[in-house]
């Protein structure tokens, strides 16, 4: 594993080496990889500016959540993130964000996507680009930080964010579950909800009802109008998303560098 | 570009004859859209009804090599709908079905030329609403709303159209049909849908979707504040932001609209008011209501406002918007033509934002007026002027330009909801470096490679857009 302590020291690595794999060792990435050199981001953490009148924080990718958390309530905001059951609460940004992971605020404040105004990419040239900006409202160009939102790391490098933040007193409230390890979250809609909760029976460890969303030991449900995220592997089964990203990766990682594996296209 | 007689044969085997539009009239029609400086004809208009007969013409004018622009109602800003290149305009005017309601999930199913307003009317009894809500929503259509990734004045609350879009079916610049998004949202994997809102047609033509529907409020609380000063009104807007209390609605409409009111619909305001503040805080809860609002008058109070009027029930709250929802349509009384800028800013930078738009104009000698969405830090300067008058035009986006130099300046963006289309084209640069611009590229040829659906728009500098810019320019060049 190489610490990554700066933007140039990142972009110098990632320039130099043939397979890179980036983003923190988390259940929901695929278990199985094919040898890539290992970066660790999280030296490079740290807010960078916060703009507590303008509810907006520009931060370091590695930084952790927690941590931020703590600096932000310094300035009477926060991130409307709880962490799911079992989850590391002071995960860094770029895991987070790279796998779109569910949290137990959905319900009232949906999830990174609705969140990052901006990013600062390294792509795998070494290249740093911008996409997004500062401001709350903001369609100029296309939402790249979008597409990368849950890209699993595999269309670029995230090495700065810039999240939108709430008033402290506005963000949401939960009683989180104890901290058991879960092996998937479901999601469907919420019509399907109670039907899906009777047939995982035993598996479900925390059920937000609020949001539709399961969380749960051993297999999700087979069937059902959703979603979900499983322990150890991620494969698409949509042929829709297959044909896309694909397209994706040909644009901005034609030579397959970064997460190698990552996703089953 | 004459239209080609084997054009027409072709095209009749996809449309019927009156679902096609040729000649002087419809080219004259359809050479633009709300944003009038720039006009390019089409050489043809279809109406499709279906997504199959979208489908078909796309892939028609892929076998033509004629280029294809998706139009809703027009009402774009940006010129997001001007055939850039001439071509066909897909209009979206007959897909105006609701096709599913699904009330338990809060959630609805329908194509995409439907007005915007529709949609909540459809479901106001169920006590729903779509929440974005452009200030031209009885007749923006929805499929524009996607394109734009539409605000309005609820959104600083609620956002924009993409928290409210959860999937989308969507003809390709190729001509096959695809699903994006999902019913359910929030899951692993690429957001095509959410790349797709926003990107102003460029990269397919969405002919249906499914939206999200928000309860309406039970209790909402409207107030109409005048200040002697615009200062003191993007102070207090600054000032209730910082608290933590986000209202509904945060809007301000300077001198110059209430100018325009008075002249159009004689609406009288306190004597020395030179800014209205609009404000409205909504929830469930009417304590909390009650109590964001005693908030925000505090705020107005110590701003030394010249008079703050309220209003709960629904008649006395229509009222009071009064000024802002005639507020644009109002200004037509000023001058033949209106440029509507567009630019955010952080929101704590109002007040001196303000002042720059005042001071730019009057050193172009041009008329400005200010209605905008303050508290999400996105403005709308309102240049009147005579487009007929080409050094009136030159003038207009040359002050355009430096104010949007401004905010970017300031940490802010070009556009916050009416699009770069053709109009601000020359500006990404500003806020985009080249490699940044490449990025973006990189993310519109996932969907669109070619240069036929709805070319020169967004990115600057396109193959055979640059040559062309000449002739769709507006008088001053």
């Amino acid at each position: 594993m190489t610490l990554i302590h700066s933007l140039e020291d990142l972009q110098t690595l990632v320039k130099e080496q043939p397979l890179v794999r980036h983003m923190s060792p988390h259940r929901f990435r695929n278990s199985s990889l094919p040898p890539a050199v290992e970066l660790d981001l999280r030296p490079c953490s740290g807010i960078l500016e916060v703009h507590p009148s303008d509810q907006v924080v520009v931060v370091r990718a590695g930084t952790g959540i927690r941590d931020l958390q703590t600096e932000l309530a310094s300035h009477g905001q926060g991130l409307p993130w709880i962490a799911a059951p079992g989850e590391d609460p002071n995960l860094d940004l770029a895991t987070a964000i790279g796998l779109n992971l569910p949290h137990l605020g959905m319900a009232t404040h949906a999830s990174w996507r609705e969140w990052v105004l901006g990013l600062t990419v390294v792509q795998p040239s070494g290249e740093l680009v911008h996409c997004g900006s500062r401001a709350v409202k903001n369609v100029a160009g296309y939402d790249v930080q979008r597409l990368l939102v849950g890209a699993r790391g595999t269309l670029g490098i995230i090495a700065e964010v810039i999240l939108r933040t709430c008033p402290l007193k506005a963000l949401p409230s939960v009683d989180a579950p104890s901290a058991t390890e879960i092996d998937f979250i479901q999601r469907c809609l919420p019509t399907d909800f109670e039907a899906l909760v009777e047939s995982l029976g035993g598996a479900v460890v925390y059920a937000d009802e609020a949001a539709s969303v399961v969380y749960g030991v051993g297999k999700p449900a087979v069937s059902g109008s959703g979603w979900s995220l499983i322990a150890g592997s991620y494969a698409i089964s949509d042929p829709v998303q297959s044909k896309y990203w694909q397209r994706a990766k040909a644009e901005f990682d034609p030579s397959g560098k970064l997460n190698p594996g990552e996703v089953q296209l | 570009m004459e239209i080609e007689r084997s054009w027409l044969q072709e095209l009749s085997q996809i449309l019927r004859a009156d679902q096609l539009l040729t000649g002087a009239a419809a080219r004259r029609g359809y050479d633009c859209d709300a944003y009038t400086v720039d006009r390019f004809p089409p050489v043809a208009v279809a109406l499709p009804e279906s997504t199959a007969e979208v489908a078909e013409l796309v892939r028609w004018c892929n076998v033509r090599k004629v280029p294809f622009t998706a139009r809703g109602a027009g009402t774009g800003l940006s010129g997001g709908s001007l055939p850039a290149l001439g071509g066909l305009v897909i209009s979206t005017k007959k897909l105006t079905k609701i096709l599913e309601i699904d009330l338990p999930n809060r959630q609805m199913l329908a194509q995409t030329g439907i007005a915007n307003k529709k949609l909540s009317d459809a479901v106001k009894a169920a006590g729903l609403h779509f929440a974005p809500d452009p200030s031209s929503q009885t007749v923006a259509t929805l499929g524009g709303n996607i394109a734009e990734n539409a605000g309005g004045p609820h959104t600083l609350k609620y956002g924009v159209t993409s928290s409210h879009v959860v999937a989308i079916t969507m003809v390709t610049p190729e001509g096959d049909v695809v699903e994006l998004g999902s019913r359910v949202p929030g899951g692993p994997g690429l957001d095509l849908a959410g790349l797709v809102i926003g990107s102003e047609g460029t990269l397919g033509i969405a002919t249906e979707a499914w939206v999200t529907l928000t309860p309406l409020p039970n209790h909402v609380i409207t107030a109409l504040v005048a200040f002697g000063t615009v200062r003191a009104a993007t102070e207090s807007v600054a000032e209730i932001i910082a608290s933590g209390t986000i209202p509904a609605a945060l809007e301000i409409m300077d001198r110059g609209i209430l100018g325009a009111l008075k002249a159009a619909f004689g609406l009288e305001y306190p004597a020395g008011t030179e800014a209205l503040l609009l404000v409205e805080c909504d929830g469930d809860s009417a304590e909390i209501v009650k109590a964001e609002m005693a908030t925000v008058d505090a705020i107005c109070r110590a701003q030394n406002c010249l008079n703050l009027e309220t209003a709960e029930d629904e008649a006395a709250r229509q009222k009071l918007w009064t000024a802002r929802k005639k507020g644009v349509g109002a200004m037509g009384r000023l001058a033949p033509s209106i440029v509507t800028h567009d630019g955010v800013i952080p929101r704590s930078k109002l007040p001196e934002m303000l002042d720059t738009v005042y001071e730019v104009a009057s050193r172009h000698q041009i008329g400005v007026a200010n209605i905008f969405h303050a508290g999400d830090g996105n403005l709308h300067p309102c240049f009147y002027f005579d487009d007929r008058d080409a050094d009136q035009v030159r003038r207009v986006v040359e002050a355009g330009e430096e104010i949007m130099r401004r905010c970017i300046e300031l940490g802010g963006s070009i556009t916050g909801e009416h699009g770069i289309g053709v109009e601000k084209l020359d500006l990404m640069g500003l806020m985009f470096s080249p490699a940044d611009l490449e990025f973006q590229a990189q993310a519109k040829r996932i969907f669109n490679d070619g240069a036929l659906c709805n070319p020169c728009k967004v990115l600057p500098n396109q193959k055979s857009c640059v040559e062309h810019k000449s002739r769709w320019r507006g008088v001053a060049w």
